[in-house]
This record gives structure tokens, C-alpha cells and sequence, in this order.
């Protein structure tokens, strides 16, 4: 997959690279077993700091997805079975969300159908 | 006119060619070795840049084909004139660059655009394996030259000719030893060496995607790098058909006039010209070549003028490759920020000098 980096964007770029690498991961565009650029591959084609990608990648191992590998480079794993945990955590994120949303005025319809495209787009298998 | 000064004449002239069409050929957010967005090619202060730099040119080839045609060349050295012409061009490269970098800054004309960077996360990512078919010509001939060598090595005389003009004729001899009599095959393992690696090097060289149109630029150096690496390997072939018809000459199988030692001049020399002319028509990472249409992504290639010294010279100490795509030029270049890099050049010398003590 390609990564695309907005530098003019407020979104800090550690940020836009999780986004997308998670994307890609929850869309299988990356599948258990590949590899990841190192981290100094990766911050020079994107031309950002070591640390910008570093932090995309641990907080990408933290949650399970990918692992660290010598010489500074990932690879990502099979998908982990659902954790309860991460099924609680998730559920919260989304009731606050959906808040947000609902105090803003948007309609319960249009929130549903805006949560079932999110599902849609994101869960999309590879072209 | 003699012959050498019309070739060194006319390597001249084409060089000269390949310069004048270079801006054309290179990526549009690049205007000598300066970035610029996509849409400022076509600005008053580019374009004059553009029609000054190729004055300019004229001008200093005009002064290298006067000196090497007017002054004998042994006076002023086989490559007084070229380096000349050279330093000439490099000088007005920079006026142009300078010109650029003076309206880019004046009129600030990265203020209000999207700058973005763009990343394959698969180093492999639409690209195929190296074609390292492609270098079994040259293997082949290199492994003809040394059986043939071998075998004729007993009949050959207590002197044996190692250097030669640019016509052929011998200009130093050696004592007969495995060392000057295969000397051919010395040079074509030097040349196989060097361009094996370079091309290895370079299939391996990171990308740059622009990232207002990802994929499409990834398909063209794709696109670019396949066509590029099979023709320099071929190029390595004709180098060592080259080297084996000197061989023949050399161990007295072959006998040699001046026709023929043309011939074999222009073996590589056409060889390189074909190259040269394929890679004008792709233009450098295949920018000039088709690709699917994409939507655009609203993103302009980042302004990363400070990586480049000079627009020309890669020193980033923070990108772990060795080679990189040029700037202005088609191919590659050395990323000086690099600790090989530093090492390349010296390596280089060595092994030509270790060669020419191998014949004393």
C-alpha cells in the first residue's frame, strides 16, 4: 500500500500514519506476515523524524498488530482474536462519539448509516 | 580532421544534446534541481531560466569544440577540452538554478498548498524481480574471452601490448605474465563488477512517489527502472565484446586495421547512445511515460530543496540508501550523506590503479 502524509494538515503526522496503516490492516491491504519499512526507510521516503514513524509503529505494536523486529523494522501479525477488553474500550469510544454526534444535531438515521459505511469502507477486502 | 579529435568532437557535440533536452526530460516539480509546484514550469522566471541555460550551453560547447579543434589536442590534454566544457556548462546550470530558487522565494510559491510525502509500505511494491537474465551476455563473453585467453596464452610472445591509443595502436608493452596477457578479462570483470552492482543498486533504490498521483508514478518507475537496468546490463555486454575483440587482437588471433578498431570503438559507443535515447524517452522515473489516469490527490511534492546540495549533490545522512534517483539527470546518484558513498570513488581508483600496477 502507499502511505500519503498531508504536512500542511493540523492531523500530527504520527497520526496520519497509524490512521492509515490501521486502515489498511483493518481493510487486509496488509496481510499477517508482511513486512513493514524500518523506521529510517520510512521516515526518509516520507521525510519526517525517526520518532515520527517510531511512535505510529509502537503504538501499532501496542495494540497487537504488528511487531518490532531488529533493526528497526515490523512485521505484521495474525489478527488477534477479540478481547473483551478491546470490545469494552470500543463500545465506550462509540457511545462518546455517537454523543457528540447527537448533541450536534445529527439524526440517530443519519449516525446509524454513517457507522454502516465506515464498516463498509474499511472492512472492504483487497482489490 | 583525425579521427580521435572527431570522435572526442562528437561525444562532445551529443552531450551537448543531452543537456539541451535534460529540463524536459526530468520530473515537472523539478526545475534545475529546484522544487517547484507542477504549475510554475510554465512561469516567466522557469522559462527564462530555461532559454538562459541553453544559450549558455551553446556557448560553452562553441568554446570546447574550439579548443579541442584548434589547439592539438596532446597540448592541452585528451580531456582539457571536455573538462572545460564541463565546468563551462556546470556554471551556467547554476546561474539558471539560481534564478529559479530567486522567483521561488520572491514569490513564495509553496504558500497556500497542500506539500505532501508519499511512501510504498512494500519496498517490492508493484515491481518485479531483478532481470538477472539479462546479464548472461556479458557473462557469457567474459567467460569466451578467459578460455580463449588461456588457450593461446603458450603462443604468445615475451612482450605483450597492454595500453593502446584511442585507435588501437599500442602504446606500452608488457613482460609476458598471466597478469598482462589477460588483461582483457581483467577489465571485463572490472566493468561486469561495477555495473552489476550499480544496477543492483539502483533496482533497490527507494522510489519517489509523488503524491499527487501515487500510483501512477509508482507504475512508471517501475515502468522506467525495468526498461533502464536491462539496457545497462546489455550495455556491460557490449563492453565485453569490445574487450574480447581487443583480446583477440592482443593474443594475435584477430589482426586488426583501422576499420575495424572503429568498429569496435562504437561498439559501446552505440550501445550508450541507445540507452541515452530510450531513457530520454521515458524521462527520468518514466515521467514522460502513459499511466492509467488517477484522480488527483490535491497534494504537491514536498519542498525538499535543503537534501540537495547544489540541486544536484543527495547528502542525507538520515536516508539509509546509497543511491538515489537524480535530480537533474536521468538514473542515479550517489547519497553522499552516506559513509559508502565516501568510499565508492576512492574504491574506484584503487582498483584502476591495482590494475595498472598488475601489468608493470
Amino acid at each position: 500500500m502507499i502511505l500519503l502524509l498531508d504536512h500542511s494538515k493540523g492531523r500530527p503526522l504520527y497520526r496520519q500514519i497509524y490512521d492509515q496503516l490501521i486502515g489498511a490492516l483493518a481493510g487486509r491491504r496488509l496481510s499477517p506476515g508482511s513486512r513493514l519499512p524500518t523506521v529510517r526507510r520510512l521516515a526518509a521516503d516520507l521525510s519526517v523524524n525517526l520518532h515520527t514513524v517510531r511512535r505510529a509503529y509502537v503504538m501499532l505494536a501496542e495494540a497487537g498488530l504488528i511487531s518490532l523486529e531488529r533493526h528497526n523494522g515490523a512485521r505484521v501479525l495474525a489478527l488477534p482474536p477479540p478481547s473483551p477488553a478491546l470490545s469494552d474500550r470500543f463500545g465506550a469510544e462509540l457511545r462518546r462519539l455517537v454523543a457528540e454526534g447527537l448533541a450536534g444535531g445529527l439524526t440517530p438515521d443519519l449516525i446509524t448509516e454513517l457507522c454502516q459505511q465506515a464498516v463498509a469502507d474499511l472492512s472492504q477486502p483487497p482489490l | 580532421m583525425p579521427i580521435p579529435d572527431a570522435i572526442l568532437a562528437a561525444v562532445m557535440v551529443a552531450s551537448a544534446l543531452g543537456l539541451w533536452f535534460l529540463p524536459q526530460v526530468t520530473d515537472p516539480s523539478i526545475a534545475f534541481g529546484v522544487r517547484i509546484p507542477p504549475e510554475r514550469r510554465s512561469d516567466p522566471a522557469v522559462v527564462a531560466a530555461t532559454r538562459n541555460y541553453r544559450l549558455g550551453l551553446a556557448i560553452s560547447l562553441a568554446t570546447g569544440l574550439v579548443l579541442l579543434l584548434a589547439v592539438p589536442w596532446p597540448k592541452v590534454g585528451l580531456a582539457g577540452p571536455q573538462l572545460l566544457f564541463l565546468a563551462l556548462f556546470f556554471v551556467n546550470y547554476l546561474i539558471a538554478r539560481h534564478q529559479v530558487l530567486d522567483a521561488k522565494q520572491a514569490g513564495q510559491w509553496f504558500q497556500g498548498l497542500r506539500q505532501g510525502t508519499a511512501a510504498a509500505t512494500d519496498p517490492d511494491l508493484g515491481q518485479g524481480a531483478f532481470p538477472w537474465l539479462y546479464l548472461a551476455p556479458a557473462v557469457v563473453l567474459l567467460v569466451l574471452t578467459l578460455v580463449i585467453g588461456i588457450a593461446s596464452y603458450r603462443a604468445l610472445p615475451a612482450l605483450i601490448p597492454v595500453h593502446f591509443s584511442l585507435l588501437g595502436q599500442p602504446t606500452r608493452y608488457a613482460a609476458k605474465s598471466w597478469a598482462s596477457a589477460l588483461f582483457p578479462v581483467w577489465l571485463q570483470l572490472l566493468v561486469t563488477g561495477l555495473i552489476t552492482a550499480a544496477s543492483w543498486l539502483s533496482w533497490r533504490s527507494p522510489r519517489q512517489i509523488n503524491p499527487a498521483q501515487p500510483g501512477a508514478s509508482l507504475e512508471r518507475s517501475w515502468q522506467f527502472r525495468a526498461r533502464m537496468i536491462r539496457l545497462i546490463l546489455l550495455l556491460a555486454a557490449a563492453v565485453n565484446l569490445m574487450l574480447l575483440a581487443s583480446g583477440l587482437t592482443v593474443w594475435r588471433i584477430l589482426q586488426a586495421g583501422p576499420p575495424l578498431r572503429i568498429v569496435l570503438i562504437l561498439i559501446p559507443l552505440v550501445a550508450a547512445a541507445i540507452l541515452v535515447i530510450v531513457s530520454y524517452r521515458m524521462g527520468q522515473e518514466g515521467v514522460r511515460l502513459a499511466a492509467p489516469s488517477e484522480a488527483p490527490t490535491g497534494l504537491v511534492a514536498r519542498d525538499d530543496d535543503r537534501l540537495w546540495k547544489g540541486g544536484m549533490l543527495y547528502f542525507n545522512p538520515n536516508d539509509p540508501a546509497i543511491l538515489v534517483p537524480k535530480r537533474f539527470g536521468i538514473g542515479w546518484t550517489l547519497n553522499f550523506g552516506h559513509w559508502l558513498a565516501w568510499l565508492v570513488i576512492p574504491a574506484i581508483v584503487a582498483v584502476t590503479v591495482a590494475l595498472r600496477l598488475l601489468v608493470r
